[in-house]
């Protein structure tokens, strides 16, 4: 029902090198919303014979450009202590930390700061609004106030801050955050790490592989010895995220409806398919539905009839992978010249209901 | 000297953020990846001359593209005139993904097979863009075609060429994961 021909068709435009700089732009923003996304496009890109890697490595190219501008030496010093993925990463960490260690607690380099947390639990201030706690025992290391390297356990309380998305190495686990409460727990052993979200959303890819990501009031658990990534709902009663429907409510013309509610994790994370119900007591005819989603101009198109029943009709209609959890700002347009618009978070494996407002 | 710093850092932050989509862009259009290499380097580095003081962020991404796609385009133009110029059959831009061999051939029996289930004439323009290299202007040219029916055609062709792909997922995704490495 819904024309996914629309993405397809700006996707083949791209490959076909026919996009102009604001499409290509656009997709890009696309294609970062999720990893479904990602993943869609990746697929793509395997259609148009491209090799897609979302993890590319710009290292090289940035040595070459960095010579062409003759940077000063302080900032090529910081990019020969750039981190790398994978055993050269733990190498680097364990150089620094030896070099900044040097017996006390809290040294600070020219570009990194190592926190070391004792017998007690020890905060660190990332900026004005983010901070963590690192639990007894826990090393933490900052660069440019981003935290960067953790070993042991400990809180995040990240500010939302488009230009400051976070990765956190610890043992083999990336973990990634845009504005979020999380914790890390990594057991003595370091066998287990335990990430928990209790807000927000991050991302977790073991170094090299695809990444999942964990919504707040699940977790995930990694045991290293067989490299297994498992995700888990936690039981958590009223942390499910209703901030959209709040929002709808508050207008007054929409409200949505949980009907999956234990929808298992797997659904959630995969989720790439659901329904839109749009409602309307009085309206008995078509018209159209379009999602937008932020700075895309395009967005994803949909013709509806109500006719199921005239006096209180509904549409019911699924959304599929392009569609992913997030917000998404709604616009129907009939006929006779009514508009009526609003935002919907759109949440994997639950249905939505958009109720329209009629003259 | 402190003001340069800070500036060049917020230059390298700025690249790192944007070069792989850079680079990814430059590449459809020229379908040459060591050429877009070259193009975006280029980019950067008149950016970076450009715009030294100073990098808001939204304004230099849209500079970015922008530049990209203007150099992009100076490059096709120039390599049209030494074509002409030539007149000799220049090597066909490869635009195939390399492969370990077994894959790369499985990949693309794959695709040729679901190439020839493509329903006409979605089928046609998809080669004649992909295999013959033909801008999409120049297809609807050949074709007597309107330009919308060749855009609509071409995401038709990308559906369906898609699911027969994801059909073959977990080979697909073998391949992808390789190519994280």
């Amino acid at each position: 029902m819904i024309e996914e021909n629309e993405i397809d068709e700006c996707i083949a435009r791209f490959l076909s090198g026919e996009a102009k700089p604001e499409e290509a732009m656009a997709l890009e923003d696309w294609r970062e919303l999720s990893t479904a996304n990602e993943q869609y496009f990746a697929r793509c890109c395997m259609v148009f014979g491209y090799p897609h890697s979302s993890e590319s490595d710009d290292q090289p190219a940035w040595e070459e450009i960095k010579k062409k501008l003759e940077f000063t030496g302080r900032i090529q010093r910081a990019s020969f202590l750039k981190w790398t993925a994978g055993i050269a990463a733990s190498l680097v960490v364990i150089t620094v930390a030896a070099v900044l260690f040097h017996g006390d607690k809290q040294i600070a380099g020219p570009d990194y700061q190592l926190y070391t947390a004792g017998a007690t639990e020890k905060k660190v201030l990332l900026d004005s609004a983010s901070e963590v706690v690192l639990f007894p025992g826990a090393q933490l290391i900052v660069k440019n106030r981003h935290a960067i390297h953790l070993k042991g356990s400990a809180s995040f309380s990240i500010a939302h801050d488009t230009m400051r998305s976070l990765a956190i190495e610890t043992g083999n686990l990336v973990i990634k955050d845009i504005g979020t409460r999380f914790s890390i727990t990594t057991s003595a052993n370091n066998d287990t790490i335990l990430v928990s979200v209790t807000e927000g959303e991050v991302s977790i890819h073991e170094k090299n592989r695809t990444p999942v990501e964990i919504y707040a009031g699940n977790e995930a658990r990694y045991i290293s010895a067989t490299r297994e990534l498992k995700t888990q709902r936690q039981n958590i009663p009223g942390k499910k995220d209703t901030s959209g429907k709040a929002a709808l409510k508050q207008k007054g013309i929409a409200a949505t409806e949980d009907k999956h509610e234990q929808s298992s994790f797997a659904d959630q994370h995969t989720g790439q398919t659901g329904n839109i119900v749009l409602g309307c007591n009085s309206c008995a005819e078509s018209g159209q539905l379009e999602l937008l989603t932020g700075s895309q101009r395009k967005g994803i198109k949909t013709d509806f009839e109500f006719s199921e029943n005239p006096a209180g009709s509904t549409f019911r209609f699924r959304y599929s992978m392009h569609l992913l959890r997030g917000e998404y700002k709604w616009l129907y347009r009939d006929g006779h010249g009514n508009n009526d618009s609003g935002r919907v978070t759109i949440e994997s494996g639950k249905e939505q209901l958009i109720r329209l407002l009629r003259p | 000297l402190d003001n340069q710093v800070h500036n060049e850092k917020s230059f390298e932050a700025f690249f790192r953020k944007y070069h792989a989509a850079a680079l990814r862009y430059c590449q459809t259009i020229v379908m040459d990846r060591d050429e877009a290499e070259d193009i975006v380097q280029k980019v950067f580095v008149s950016l970076w001359r450009v715009k030294q003081s100073g990098f808001p962020d939204a304004e230099g991404r849209a500079y970015l593209y922008r530049s990209v796609y203007n150099a992009s385009l100076d490059f096709l133009k120039h390599q049209k005139v030494k074509q002409a110029h030539a007149k000799e059959t220049m090597a066909t831009r490869s635009t195939q993904i390399v492969l370990p061999e077994g894959e790369q051939r499985e990949l693309q029996q794959l695709i040729h097979r679901s190439l020839d289930a493509l329903p006409e004439p979605c089928r046609k323009i998809f080669m004649l863009n992909r295999f013959e290299n033909l801008k999409y202007r120049e297809i609807a040219a050949k074709l007597s075609l309107p330009e919308k029916k060749v855009e609509n055609q071409m995401g038709k062709a990308l559906k369906i060429l898609r699911e027969s792909l994801r059909e073959h997922l977990p080979l697909l995704f073998t391949i992808i994961l390789l190519y994280h490495d």
